[in-house]
């Protein structure tokens, strides 16, 4: 199935009351480049705990998801439109777009 | 003793001067010569027009600074907020024609007093019915507090000031714009032109935003109109009317419910939050002024995001020669992460402005940072040093000051006659054998006198004995007179750290007598004796060794690379140890900087991703790591010192929760998954929703014990509360700090954004070299919690994600589900959340399809952290 939206899209029609704001500091590669560690995937995770047989599900089954959900999932970021100062002043809050639906929420 | 200087005839042709503030608390004026110009930023206290009590006034330092006669001219006069002691004396002195300006850039006179900038008559104290006690109490207490203050004259002054500033700095805009003057109110008038015409002078304004304001105001709004409702109340009755005794009660804590809401625990904060700040630029010098930003903690509903942007600002232009700290070196304007955003790698001159009858300013907490930190900063204080020049001309900036020493870090008394000019601490000074010694008597917090000795040793091998005798004269010490000489032997070798005293502690019950598993407790020695002090460190790992855990203490101070510190670790752990714990804040042992994604993962996020953290948190697994993969195979709990003695005894003595001990929880109402939840915990306990529930609704001992659980939002810059939401989606403070009571032995389970972020800063935001530093428990509901004796404080270090879609069996909730079930189960917290983890691990991706998703959950995964003791 393709969808014809962006998750940026989906938000901003089902969420009429927020606006979507783009990604601040938090999203910087260079940061990143400073950690520590980085996780092993999940195969390698479930086959250290779970035993050797159980490492078969990992990320690469989101293969064939990619070409379905396409543009239409996403974390977006979003803000109250609403003019009190507790709107406006909530800060950004994650969206999760999920093969066309919200299925997530930051909190 | 440090000499003194004029400045009066030789000034500096690139100088910053902060001004003597006299007795008064609070209060700022600070005059800039940049050759030609002239920049002239507040004005002190409405008081320091007449000066007195031995210090010149305001028109009289600016006399001789500026070698002119009135009318004083400047080329450019700044108000950075309304607050009175910053307005105060400037309108006096533009009515009376006494000063001058070419440009003015100030504080907009509607959006500083809570009015929408194109509505000047909305604002609830403008009703013509309100009586005049009620608008004077209400004026001041939307100024700083006061309460504090116990000369009557100055509380007096202070409530007619706090009165008529709104009127008098409505009067002095217009008159200097009848008298020429370009005046810019900032958040409603383009500056561009005024920029323009300083930008020989590098004048850049950082901030505050519109938005930024514009909260602020709305903030304004809000607490006078429930001010005004709140002192009404309060003069209901017939009975006469002591407005010092009703300001006190209404402004000191605990305080009234509305402001509480608002601005706790400053009153203040909205105003101070709309500062105007400031770089200039001269002779290579960068100086930053701050007004009364409170840069570490808003203290305004919503505002954290907008002051984390502007630190962004800030530091992105820095790094900064001189900087005049915000909020009069309050813990609100000053955290010690601050100074590397200010000084990067280089050293930083720093000035505090003030009066002198202020126990509480500078902060007794930021000097202690500031003294730790003392060999990268120079440090002067109008409280001490009078009159602070800060001279651009050389290649390195200096400070001159009028009286005292520079580099005192010494907190204020509460002895508000104490440090007059004249009436300087006694000072006693000496040389023997090429040491030099300075002694002098000051006031400790307490109240009681203590003898500080400053020893200059030669940095030669030498051993110098120091013998110290003190005797009080009685009947003298008032005026600061004590004999110093030998008695008390203390000899000071090399790299010893310096005594702690003989305060006798109390006894520790590791896990309040229990019998616990084999556990490796972590430590540094040397940095958690920094954090709580040399005997507090010696008498917790002595408990512990006493109890009979494997304690390991030896880990290197200032170790930061985490992979050293995981293989000295794991060299110590045997078999039998069933777990780690981890004694103190990330400065002690540092956690690690994990990215909760694997390469190819990421590489499959979609462009527009845009998680708050990254995906990058903060994590102790690897210290439960045996086998050196980086992994853990035993659980791993940490107890933050805060650098609170008090908290790591309480978290190491906590027991379990007695008999009659009651679940708690609260959830925002737009998490139902938490009912389902909660229902299934063991024992009977109420759920409360927010909104409707706030600070204010929780029954007595609600937080006492049992199992709490708390699905609410965070923060990561405020960590002191969490929030619910209202129907609109905007925050809606659902608990707070001061909820938490004695919670002995009690499990907190949270799904609140970066619940368990025990540093100032979250991984993702942490810069190169910078050092996390610790959060106080009064900053942070997880350690108020261990504090108050809870057991575990289980949480996230990141941004926690929660399902909306029934039946809710995805992103956050499994794991929730799981800890509970291991709980239930009869698993230590610990254990609990490790078993979790593994059962978590075993559900992903909980049928979920898309990459983000899987991310989520590995996020989820990876992030959850159990405070304290654990076992």
């Amino acid at each position: 199935m393709t969808y014809s939206k962006t998750a940026r899209e989906i938000v901003e029609e089902q969420m009429p009351n927020f606006k979507v704001v783009e990604p601040g500091r938090g999203i910087d590669a260079v940061r990143r480049a400073d950690t520590d560690a980085t996780t092993p995937d999940l195969a390698a995770l479930r086959k250290k705990y779970l035993g050797e047989n159980a490492g078969a599900v990992s990320h690469n089954s989101t293969d064939a998801a990619d070409a379905d959900g396409g543009e239409a999932s996403g974390i977006v970021l979003v803000k109250p439109k609403a003019a009190t100062a507790q709107d406006r002043g909530v800060g950004p809050k994650a969206v999760v777009v999920s093969r066309g639906r919200i299925t997530g929420k930051q909190g | 003793m440090t000499s003194t200087s004029s400045d009066a005839i030789d000034a500096p042709s690139n100088a910053i001067y902060i001004l003597d503030m006299g007795r008064e608390k609070y209060g700022d004026c600070v005059l800039c010569r940049f050759g030609s110009k002239t920049v002239l930023i507040d004005g002190g206290h409405l008081g320091d027009f007449d000066g007195g009590n031995n210090f010149p006034s305001i028109p009289d330092q600016l006399r001789a600074l500026l070698g002119q006669t009135s009318p004083l001219h400047v080329s450019l006069l700044i108000v950075t907020h309304l607050h009175s002691d910053h307005v105060g004396c400037l309108p006096t002195m533009v009515q009376q024609g006494l000063l001058t300006a070419e440009w003015a850039l100030v504080a907009d006179e509607n959006l500083g007093t809570g009015h929408p900038v194109h509505d000047a008559g909305s604002n609830p104290l403008d009703a013509s019915d309100i009586p005049p006690t009620v608008r004077r109490m209400v004026a001041a207490l939307r100024e700083e507090s006061r309460a504090d203050v116990t000369d009557a004259t100055l509380l007096s002054r202070f409530f007619s000031d706090a009165e008529t500033v709104e009127a008098r700095y409505r009067r002095m805009l217009r008159t200097l714009e009848e008298q020429g003057t370009r005046v810019v109110r900032y958040g409603r008038d383009d500056y561009t032109e005024l920029v323009a015409d300083f930008a020989d002078v590098g004048m850049r304004i950082l901030g505050p935003t519109d938005d930024h304001l514009l909260i602020c105001t709305d903030a304004i709004e809000r607490f006078t109109r429930d001010a005004i409702a709140a002192v009404s109340s309060r003069l209901a009755g017939d009975a006469p009317i002591d407005e010092a005794a009703l300001y006190r009660s209404m402004a000191a804590p605990p305080a009234m419910d509305a402001a509480d809401a608002l601005d706790r625990p400053g009153k203040g904060a909205a105003l101070n939050d709309q500062s105007i700040v400031l770089r200039f630029e001269v002779a290579n010098h960068k100086v930053l002024l701050l007004g009364d930003m409170q840069l570490a903690k808003a203290e305004v509903s919503g505002l954290d995001s907008h002051m984390r942007e502007l630190r962004d600002v800030i530091r992105d232009d820095g790094p900064y020669s001189f900087v005049k700290l915000s909020h009069h070196t309050s813990y609100n304007g000053v955290d010690e992460e601050l100074l590397d955003e200010l000084a990067g790698s280089g050293r930083v001159l720093l000035a505090h402005s003030g009066g002198i009858v202020d126990s509480t300013h500078p902060d007794p907490g930021v000097l202690s940072f500031l003294r730790r930190n003392r060999q990268r900063i120079g440090w002067a204080r109008t409280d001490r040093n009078g009159l602070i020049t800060v001279n651009l001309n050389s290649q390195a900036a200096r400070f001159r000051v009028s009286r005292g020493q520079l580099n005192d870090f010494t907190p204020n008394s509460t002895d508000q006659s104490q440090s007059e000019p004249g009436h300087v601490s006694e000072e006693i000074g000496g040389e023997v054998g090429g040491a030099t010694m300075v002694s002098r008597k000051s006031e400790a917090p307490d109240g009681q006198g203590v003898v500080e000795v400053i020893a200059r040793i030669p940095h030669a091998s030498t051993r110098v004995t120091l013998t110290i005798d003190v005797e009080p004269r009685s009947g003298r010490e008032a005026s600061g007179e004590t004999q110093v000489s030998s008695s008390t032997r203390k000899q000071v070798t090399k790299g010893e750290p310096e005594p702690t005293g003989d305060r006798p502690l109390p006894p520790l019950r590791v896990g309040d007598g229990r019998p616990l598993p084999p556990l490796l407790f972590v430590t540094s020695r040397q940095a958690l004796e920094t954090n709580i002090g040399r005997q507090e460190a010696a008498h917790l790992l002595g408990a512990l060794r006493a109890s009979g855990q494997t304690v390991y203490d030896s880990l290197p101070s200032g170790l930061t690379e985490v992979s050293r510190v995981a293989a000295l670790v794991r060299g110590q752990m045997g078999v039998r140890h069933e777990g780690v714990v981890i004694l103190g804040g990330y400065d002690v042992v540092p956690a690690q900087r994990l990215d909760t994604l694997d390469e190819a993962l990421r590489n499959k996020l979609p462009a527009s991703h845009a998680d708050p953290d990254n995906f990058v948190v903060w994590s102790d697994d690897v210290y439960g790591d045996r086998d050196g993969d980086g992994l853990p195979e035993v659980p791993v709990s940490r107890i933050p010192d805060g650098r609170s003695p008090q908290l790591i005894f309480a978290a190491v003595q906590a027991g379990l929760p007695g008999d009659t001990a009651r679940n708690f929880g609260v959830r925002n109402a737009e998490r139902p998954f938490a009912e389902d939840i909660f229902s299934r915990l063991p024992g009977a306990g109420d759920l409360l929703v927010s909104q409707p529930t706030g600070p204010g609704d929780l029954p007595d001992g609600a937080l006492g014990g049992g199992a709490i659980y708390l699905m609410l939002h965070g923060g990561d810059l405020d960590g002191s509360r969490f929030w619910g939401e209202d129907e609109d989606g905007g925050m809606f403070e659902a608990i707070n700090v001061s909820n938490v009571a004695a919670s002995r032995g009690a499990v907190a389970f949270t799904g609140c954004c970066w619940g368990a972020l025990c540093a100032a800063t979250p991984a993702a935001y942490l810069r190169p070299g910078q050092r996390p530093a610790p959060r106080p428990p009064e900053s942070s509901m997880a350690l108020s919690f261990l504090r108050a004796g809870a057991l575990a404080f289980v949480g996230c270090t990141g941004a926690h994600y929660s399902p909306i879609t029934p039946p809710f069996d995805y992103f956050g909730a499994p794991m929730h589900r799981a800890f509970w079930r291991q709980i239930e189960g009869g698993s230590a917290p610990a254990r609990a959340l490790f078993r979790a983890k593994i059962e978590y691990l075993e559900g992903i991706p909980h049928g979920r399809v898309e990459p983000s998703d899987h991310a989520i959950e590995m996020k989820i995964l990876r992030q959850y952290a159990c405070l304290g003791l654990g076992w």
